[in-house]
């Protein structure tokens, strides 16, 4: 019984679950559901047997790997569970079939997609992430809503199609469809960076992110953060570790996002942007490919995952308590969500990496493994980042929802179970940041399971010397003076209400006005068109008609002796041709 | 509604419109009930002031202490080896980014029905 729960990939539990949860109707059956799958799953993982191809398939004479754990995927797959978890507690006030169903679904697909070794399994699981996350967006009920959702589905299933080319054109390149190192330069190769790109959120690729997530429903914003570019991360560590273009693509993304994010007034907006700031570190630490880089990536994606979800659920509490999450109808929150404000707080000081907390002892590994390999201005790109992460996460998210100006708002505390969700993700925010004072205690716990955790350098790591400490809170603690200077004199921009352009106006406002255009053109043009064709088929019946019906002129008997003469002609003329070319 | 909210500052609190905090929990005021009285806003810069003093003062000190030929901190590049660098770096990199919200906004904002009838409110009816 042990060894056939073992062999299952822990994905599939929270599939059924999603299944099962799809059917039920009673709400109790489905908050069981919702927290046993991961439990469950958790269990499974933990039994697993490492390096082995544990389940295995053979389908149209492809080889599949359905279950294969290592340290990489583990890392992946325990922090998908955990979140899993978590997201299940925050959601339980939530009486939605469809969106605890499609919830479900999601987070096992994610899981499952971990675990295989191959680009077909990869691919269906894939899919299967984009076909049940779009219904919590949808689930939102606006029409932006599902305007957004549907760009979301049209990106993503890009990606699993370019996914599955990309697969295939390895696969009759190399004869090898088993998921592994690839290095850029054949097309196929070519098609699965992009497609991992789109769902990592590179540069131009991004757009979705800050588009769908901010609009997606309360529980469901939460749920999206932690999977989807997560998934992302662990396919490019797993198949292009080292791929130097990831350093400066990674550069890049960690930068951009921080200016969009400054001028936002949607606050889960601004956290979409930030996410897409954090998954650059991660980027680029792949792009740097050593083992040192590597653990860093994993150790951020981990940390990340629960920090970022810890911030979404702060202020999808919010949102859910007071109808808004922008900040031009926000402040001064703290006076009656003092908890949230506090878990807020912690998931703000953990993606701003202070000293004591998670971010710090994550992002230290791939700022060193930048520093490491001499890749001076992509290090100052991710220096100049984290100062940016402080401003948007670290002080706009908190300041101008619960403290600041003061809205007048004075809504009710979070929900128990939201607030036990939000204290679970800080425990592990503050528990996996603290100094290793035992063995396996604090940041030493994550860096024991990191992917390459027996790396002599990883080993001897130490994120709390007094150097580190002093250059994080330099960089950190002049960052929140300027704050405070720029506030004293009045030059930190006001929130305002509106919109901000992204890159995505090109197919939202340009690709959209053409097709608007082309539509109102072919209003004109199409009627004309259609009386033109009809004119020249009317006339060219017509004539038909006058030839061959029975009043026609063919019918005439007077034809007849002429048409029998042209009938012998032409024969003969062929006769001849035939004749002389043979 | 208004279009926009100004500055908020920790102090902005006057005289005449003193928030009302008679709904303000116990735990809440215990926390989080120092950020909205008067003096706030001039005690956190003046900690922020005294404290990033310190750090660089703590860098000198320590590089100084660390002998002839020894160093505190480590160096990977030369630029970073500048005394204060990751305090300056830190200074300049927030107050450009916070800056370069003023010709962003201009140049970015945009109505929010720009995208034709999309973008509506975001979220839900508050459960209050």
């Amino acid at each position: 019984m042990n060894a056939l729960i073992a062999s299952i990939n822990p994905g599939l539990v929270l599939i059924l679950a999603g299944l099962l949860a799809g059917l039920t109707p009673i709400q109790r059956v489905r908050q069981g559901l919702a927290l046993g799958a991961p439990v469950l799953a958790l269990f499974m993982l933990l039994a697993a047997p490492r390096d082995i191809d544990i389940a295995t398939m053979g389908m149209l004479g492809f080889d599949m790997v359905l279950y294969r754990v290592d340290s990489l995927s583990f890392i992946f797959g325990l922090a998908f569970l955990i979140a899993a978890l978590i997201n299940a507690v925050y959601a339980l006030h939530n009486d939605s079939r469809l969106e605890d169903s499609m919830a479900m679904s999601y987070m096992g697909a994610a899981v499952a997609a971990c675990f295989c070794g191959d680009f077909i399994s990869l691919f269906v699981f894939w899919e299967l992430t984009a076909v049940t996350s779009v219904f919590l967006i949808f689930k939102s009920g606006t029409r932006a809503a599902y305007k957004a959702g549907m760009r979301y589905l049209g990106l993503h299933v890009l990606s699993g199609v370019l996914l599955l080319f990309g697969g295939m054109q390895i696969y009759f390149d190399t004869g090898d469809m088993s998921i592994r190192a690839l290095e850029l330069g054949d097309p196929g190769v070519l098609l699965v960076f992009l497609a991992f790109g789109i769902k990592a959120g590179f540069p131009f690729l991004h757009t979705w992110l800050a588009d769908a997530y901010p609009k997606a429903t309360v529980t469901g914003t939460v749920v999206l953060s932690a999977f989807t570019t997560k998934l992302a991360i662990y396919a490019l560590a797993r198949t292009f570790a080292g791929e130097q273009s990831l350093i400066w693509i990674g550069a890049i993304m960690t930068v951009y996002p921080v200016f969009f994010a400054v001028v936002e007034n949607d606050l889960r907006k601004v956290l979409s942007f930030s996410l897409n700031n954090q998954l650059g570190f991660m980027v680029c630490a792949i792009g740097v490919g050593t083992p040192l880089a590597l653990n860093g990536a994993a150790a951020h994606a981990f940390c990340h995952i629960m920090y970022k979800s810890l911030l979404f659920m702060s202020m999808g509490a919010v949102l859910y308590r007071t109808g808004t999450a922008k900040a031009t109808e926000l402040g001064g929150l703290y006076r009656t969500m003092p908890w949230t404000t506090l878990f807020c707080l912690i998931g703000a000081a953990s993606i701003s990496a202070f000293p004591l907390f998670s971010g710090f002892v994550s992002k230290s590994l791939t700022m060193s493994a930048v520093a490491g390999i001499g890749a001076l201005i992509p290090w100052l790109m991710l220096l100049f980042a984290s100062a940016g992460v402080l401003e948007h996460s670290g002080i706009k998210i908190p300041y101008f929802a619960f403290f600041g100006h003061d809205s007048g708002k004075r809504p009710k505390e979070a929900p128990f179970n939201m607030l036990l969700a939000m204290g679970a993700a800080a425990f592990i925010c503050i528990g996996v940041g603290l100094p290793a004072f035992l063995p396996g205690f604090g940041f030493d716990w994550l860096y024991n399971i990191l992917p390459y955790a027996d790396d002599p350098y990883t080993m001897k790591y130490e994120p709390y010397t007094g150097d580190h400490i002093l250059t994080q809170m330099q960089l950190l603690v002049l960052a929140m003076f300027a704050f405070a200077v720029l506030q004293r004199i009045g030059a930190y921009p006001p929130e305002k209400r509106g919109i901000i352009l992204d890159t995505d106006i090109i197919w939202r406002r340009v690709g959209y006005g053409f097709a608007k255009w082309s539509g109102t053109i072919w209003t004109k043009v199409g009627p004309a068109m259609t009386g033109l064709f009809g004119t020249l088929t009317g006339r060219a019946f017509s004539r038909l008609e006058a030839a061959f019906s029975p009043r026609g002129t063919l019918a005439k008997g007077g034809l007849f002796d002429g048409m029998a003469v042209w009938t012998v002609v032409l024969l003969g003329l062929a006769l001849m041709i035939a004749f002389f070319v043979r | 509604m208004s279009d926009h909210v100004t500055p908020p500052h920790l102090t902005d609190h006057g005289e005449h419109e003193l928030p009302d905090d008679s709904q303000t929990s116990g735990f809440a005021k215990l926390l989080f009930g120092w950020t909205s009285k008067p003096w706030a806003g001039r005690v956190v810069f003046l900690v922020l002031a005294l404290v990033s003093a310190g750090l660089i003062a703590a860098e000198v000190l320590l590089e100084a202490a660390s002998g002839e030929g020894h160093h505190f901190r480590h160096a990977y590049f030369g630029i970073d080896s500048i005394t204060a660098f990751y305090a300056m770096w830190g200074f300049f990199s927030f107050t450009l980014v916070v800056l370069a919200g003023w010709p962003l906004g201009r140049l970015l904002r945009r109505d929010e029905a720009y995208y034709e009838d999309e973008e509506e409110p975001a979220g839900e009816e508050p459960h209050a």
